[in-house]
């Protein structure tokens, strides 16, 4: 049955305990400057001591993109599915039609691209 | 045996799932509490594929762990400025508890309740032929007895084939509003995102290039 | 037809024809601005309306034909083209009064913000089709991703006027209960194919026995109908319209009020008559109940309004819990009669269709005289009723055309609203709903109450010292155009009913 999610679940496991254990060793074996509370809450830069984070808020740019790329996300997931139904249409001998749904789908959002190109939304002035 | 077993890891992953979702509430920065959000969504991906739901697990992890949670991030960014903690988290008030709590409980009853009153779910027997879904129809149709082991393997060897059979043969219309839809979404997204109102310079146009 | 004999030869495009010409001209509109520069202004409003016009003869070259297409999740039968010609008349209507602002003699009354962007068109067009495919459907699916085309880009359209707070502030509260709704909608959908095992209409209806209890499935029922009712403004789920209302600007408020009502209503009168009807006789008290209350409160809370888009907001409120009689007659009806394919739609969804058609130009109507009234300075969302004291005086020709659709909207004799109401109530009342429509008879009595405020301040107090209107409401072709259509759509629904009852009495359920 999940007997082929297995590996992968072996393979998790060696990711969580190979993370666990350079934490934990990195703990004991590092000399510290700072204690550990006080640092936490800071962002990390490969041991070296950040810069600090920039006050205030981030602009309302990153949100633009953040939800282009949800949209284009829920896109894309739509690939998959039709790349491996494939099979089953060229059976049934509409290869073609098959191709034809997937770029109706791509052409309407290709317009969309073509407008965010043209409204420069991708421009990060 | 196999049930055994099944069970045995869906209260492992459930398990954590609960935590992470308790932990989302009671860490102080908003964004740990997201980062808790994705572990939470990872557990749910993990539910879903051993439901044999690929097609789903593998959306809730693009999508929803991916995409959204990114949207969350900057939105959590947008209204929080980094350093500062929210003092609104700090203080876990006893109300919200007891409204969590009673919303769970609502929650849990609607579902478990109104399934065992109907007598719709059973954890041991198979699925009837009435009671099968739209994706599980075709492959059944195609045997004998409705369900038998062959087919139910067949279903979890290929289930995102037939959820793309499906979504690309009968729910076609569905597919392609959908391309509607995420492009309404697109433009509204750069509409509303604009700042202010564009120049009008009254006859000059040069409108598609703000 | 499972996907084992799909066929793409099954799939009928004359049914769908009229979404495909339309979503072609959304693509159009969208990077035509690009191409024209400035001469988009013109050309962009003129695509759209030719689309809408393409796409109303094709529509009518289906009449009577009983299209369906794939496997019946799409239905192109006379319910649903009666309908789509509502929903392209109101926006061939809305295209017409926001082009206006094109013209170089009027000056932009309601913000310049929306008229400044050229994606109103296609958002408007999306919205159109959304709403087509939602009185088509006949798959929660289907419906549910309809509902979501219909809304999101409305979310967009009523924050369009980016000059104003009260716009924002309008699009965020709409948009974050139209998500709650669509939350309610899926939650429902999911538990009933948890229950059924089926998105079909006619496969729930199978499924729907009266006598064994299956409560995931009424849950999921109750859930459904709590999206409705958010999408529709029935009353526990009402409180977005009026802040909704009047912030957005006054063409999208009516855009909102005509079509989201119209379009919501079909899909209702769908999914309980096609779908859910064996379970009449659990559903009808919640329905009646909720009927009552939206005529009730809306009705109510509009009484002590001042502001004009605010007192249209609750009234149709009050209006969407009179169409509900409409969803019990249905019920009662095929409950009784059952369900047969190619049957006549009987007396419910000729009223509710007829009450729609009226109401939807006597809104429009009003909402485009408030537009056209609001001086360029100042904010249509703040207009008072206090601001139209001795408008006959002033604009007598306003006056009289705001009278004739406030009195449409409270059911004067001679308008379209009568006759929606009166046959509405008969039919009610000859299903045995007598009970419910004295209650709505009396709700009738209070609206009158708070149109005929309006009338009376318009004719019969002297207008106030400093003028608040526009002086001068620009004598611009275009908007006569509108308002005209709506006054004689009015006069012709309410003096020669036959012509259009004539039309809805073929009209039948798909076959």
């Amino acid at each position: 049955m999940l007997t082929a999610y297995v590996p992968i679940l072996i393979l998790f496991a060696f990711m969580v305990a190979i993370s666990l254990i350079i934490i934990v060793l990195s703990h004991y074996l590092s000399s510290r400057k700072y204690s550990s509370r006080e640092r936490f809450e800071e962002p990390y830069e490969c041991g070296l001591s950040t810069g600090g984070i920039k006050p205030g808020r981030y602009p309302v740019k990153f949100y633009l993109v953040a939800i282009l790329f949800v949209v284009f996300d829920v896109e894309a997931v739509f690939l998959w599915p039709w790349a491996i139904s494939f099979q089953s249409f060229r059976e049934m001998g509409y290869s073609v039609f098959w191709y034809a749904e997937m770029i109706v789908f791509l052409g309407i959002l290709l317009v969309g691209y073509v407008y965010l190109v043209g409204k420069n939304a991708f421009d990060w002035k | 045996m196999a049930i055994s077993f099944e069970i045995v890891f869906f209260g492992v992953f459930a398990g954590i799932a609960v935590i992470l979702a308790i932990m989302m509430l009671s860490v102080k920065s908003p964004v740990h509490a997201a980062l808790c959000l994705v572990g939470v969504m990872i557990m749910l991906a993990i539910l879903y594929l051993m439901l044999h739901a690929y097609f789903l697990s593998v959306v809730q992890i693009v999508v929803y762990a991916g995409a959204v949670m990114v949207l969350f991030l900057f939105v959590i960014m947008f209204f929080y400025s980094p350093g500062a903690s929210d003092p609104s988290r700090m203080s876990v008030h006893f109300t919200h508890i007891a409204g969590a709590i009673i919303l769970a409980v609502i929650l849990l009853a609607v579902i478990t309740g109104s399934f065992l009153l109907s007598g719709n779910v059973s954890l041991t027997e198979k699925p009837s032929a009435a009671q099968m879904t739209d994706i599980e129809k075709p492959i059944a149709e195609t045997s004998e007895a409705p369900l038998t082991e062959e087919t139910s393997r067949m279903i979890e060897k290929q289930n995102p084939q037939l959820v793309g059979r499906m979504l690309f043969t009968k729910y076609l219309l569905p597919f392609e509003l959908t391309s509607l839809l995420l492009l309404a979404a697109m433009v509204g997204a750069v509409v509303l995102a604009r700042r202010s109102p564009p120049a009008e310079a009254g006859s000059a146009g040069g409108d598609g290039n703000d | 037809m499972t996907s084992m004999e799909f066929s793409p030869q099954t799939i009928d495009f004359t049914a769908i024809m009229p979404i495909i010409i339309i979503s072609a001209g959304i693509l159009v509109t969208l990077l035509l601005p690009f191409a024209a520069k400035g001469r988009a202004k013109i050309i962009n409003p003129l695509v759209a309306l030719i689309v809408l016009l393409a796409a109303f003869i094709s529509s009518a070259r289906i009449w009577d034909l009983g299209r369906a297409s794939f496997d019946g999740m799409y239905t192109a039968d006379n319910a649903t083209l009666f309908a789509s010609f509502i929903f392209i008349i109101v926006a061939f209507i809305t295209v017409i009064a926001i082009t206006a602002r094109y013209c170089p003699f009027l000056r932009s009354p309601d913000g310049e913000g929306l008229f400044a962007s050229p994606e109103v068109f296609p958002l408007m067009l999306t919205v159109v089709v959304g709403a087509i495919v939602m009185s088509a459907s006949r798959n929660l699916i289907l419906t549910f991703l309809a509902i979501e085309t219909l809304s999101i880009p409305l979310y967009v359209l009523a924050g369009m006027n980016l000059s104003s707070e009260r716009s924002k502030e309008a699009s965020l509260k709409y948009f974050l209960t139209g998500a709650f709704a669509s939350g309610f909608l899926a939650y429902g959908i999911s538990l009933i194919y948890g229950a059924v095992g089926k998105l079909g209409y006619h496969a729930i209806l199978d499924a729907c026995s009266p006598t064994a209890a299956d409560y995931t499935l009424y849950a999921g029922l109750a859930l459904v109908a709590v999206g409705f009712g958010f999408k529709v403004a029935l009353v526990p789920f009402h409180a977005w319209v009026p802040d909704v209302y009047q912030g957005s600007p006054a063409l999208i408020s009516g855009f909102m009020a005509s079509l989201v009502k119209a379009a919501g209503f079909t899909a209702i009168l769908r999914f309980f008559g096609e779908g859910i009807v064996p379970l009449y006789g659990i559903w009808w008290v919640a329905i009646a109940i909720i009927a009552a209350l939206t005529m009730t409160v809306g009705n109510l809370m509009a009484l002590n309004q001042i502001v004009l888009k605010r007192l249209l907001a609750y009234s149709s409120i009050a209006h969407a819990g009179y169409l509900l009689l409409a969803v019990l007659i249905i019920g009662k009806e095929w409950s009784e009669k059952g369900v047969t394919a190619g049957a006549p739609l009987g007396d419910a969804m000729q009223c509710a269709f007829f009450y729609l058609a009226g109401y939807v130009f006597a809104i429009i109507g009003s909402f485009a005289i408030i537009w056209w009234l609001t001086p360029s300075d100042k904010e249509g969302a703040l207009l008072e009723i206090d601001d139209v004291r001795g408008l006959n005086d002033r604009h007598p020709l306003h006056a009289a055309l705001f009278a004739l659709f406030l009195f449409s909207l409270a059911g004067f004799p001679i308008t379209a609203g009568f006759l929606g109401k009166f046959f509405l109530f008969a039919s009610a009342l000859s299903h045995g709903f007598i009970l419910l429509v004295v209650f709505a008879l009396l709700n009738a009595v209070l609206s009158a109450y708070y149109y005929l405020k309006i009338i009376v301040a318009m004719y019969m107090k002297s207008a106030p010292e400093h003028a608040s209107l526009c002086e001068e409401p620009s004598p611009n072709p275009w908007i006569y155009a509108v308002v005209w259509t709506c006054t004689l759509a009015t006069l012709w629904l309410g003096i020669i009913p036959a012509s259009i009852l004539g039309l809805l009495g073929s009209v039948s359920v798909g076959g």
